[in-house]
């Protein structure tokens, strides 16, 4: 695949990739960013492997699943204070705390039951891409549906 | 709470994600880097295998030459044998025409690995 292709494919998916893992990631902006940073760099060094441009969307969300469950399994911060130093100020500042309860009722769905909930109803996708995304059988994710509205529900009804 | 509600909770999600643009201009960096990487990988693998390529050839032609040199001039009829210290035991008789042998093997060896180094070098100096 040509760098030019790739981008304007990175283009095209980066705004719902973004706002994905900034769900996934509970609010953490920084994180979500970092996150999807690496996994367009990953996608960048294995594009060669991608037969079908059109299947792109949902290969980048599977890397950026797997990036995000390692991330969560060493702990990793990214945090960059230049990066900090740098963000610009009164910028939609007020926008992260109007979903602080959303965050904080993600935060506490596990993150398998997370990520199912949110390809599912954010991102529109069905079960069986689900479960090519997260690699696991299609019975798990709707078990992972189920439970994450249960827990949902709960947390947002109290 | 029934799937639409959690659709419509969703659906007008807008975390104030930082800039589109910044965003890509940091990625086009780290991907600019990346394929940066990769020329100087792909440059280094070249400049081994023409050093392989010089070493394997004189070490070849160095070979032939000293075997050619020992088949006229290597017999000089004398040998000696190899015994184990204080034991007296004999291990081999070595003639001079072995001997030979192994210097000869031992100089192509050594030239083979000077050609690898010379090349590499003088490869790495072109470049810079």
């Amino acid at each position: 695949m040509e760098r030019q292709q790739f981008i304007s494919l990175v283009e095209g998916s980066q705004k719902a990739f973004r706002r994905f893992l900034a769900a996934l990631c509970c609010g953490d902006l920084q994180l979500a960013d970092d996150i999807a940073q690496e996994s367009y760099l990953k996608a960048f060094v294995s594009c060669g492997s991608l037969k079908n441009p059109d299947r792109f969307k949902s290969w980048i969300f599977r890397i950026g699943y797997t990036t995000f469950i390692d991330c969560k399994r060493s702990q990793c911060s990214y945090s960059d204070y230049k990066a900090a130093e740098d963000m610009e100020a009164g910028e939609k500042a007020d926008a992260p705390f109007e979903y602080q309860a959303l965050y904080a009722a993600l935060d506490k769905i596990p993150a398998k039951e997370r990520t199912s909930i949110l390809l599912f109803y954010m991102e529109g996708y069905s079960i069986k891409e689900i479960a090519e995304i997260e690699e696991t059988s299609q019975e798990a994710v709707k078990q992972h549906l189920s439970r994450g509205r249960s827990h949902l529900r709960g947390i947002l009804s109290n | 709470m029934e799937d639409d509600k959690i659709r419509d909770l969703f659906s007008a999600f807008d975390p104030g994600l930082s800039s589109d643009i910044r965003f890509m201009d940091k990625l086009q960096r780290n991907i600019e880097a990346v394929d940066e990487v990769r020329r100087q990988v792909a440059t280094n693998r070249r400049r081994n295998r023409i050093a392989l390529a010089a070493a394997v050839l004189s070490g070849f032609v160095a070979g032939v030459v000293l075997m050619v040199l020992v088949q006229m001039f290597g017999d000089f009829g004398w040998s000696f044998d190899l015994a184990l210290p204080y034991i007296g035991t004999k291990i081999m008789t070595l003639d001079c025409e072995t001997i030979a042998w192994i210097v000869s093997a031992a100089i192509s060896s050594i030239i083979a690995f000077n050609a690898y180094e010379l090349t590499l070098a003088k490869a790495h100096d072109r470049s810079t």
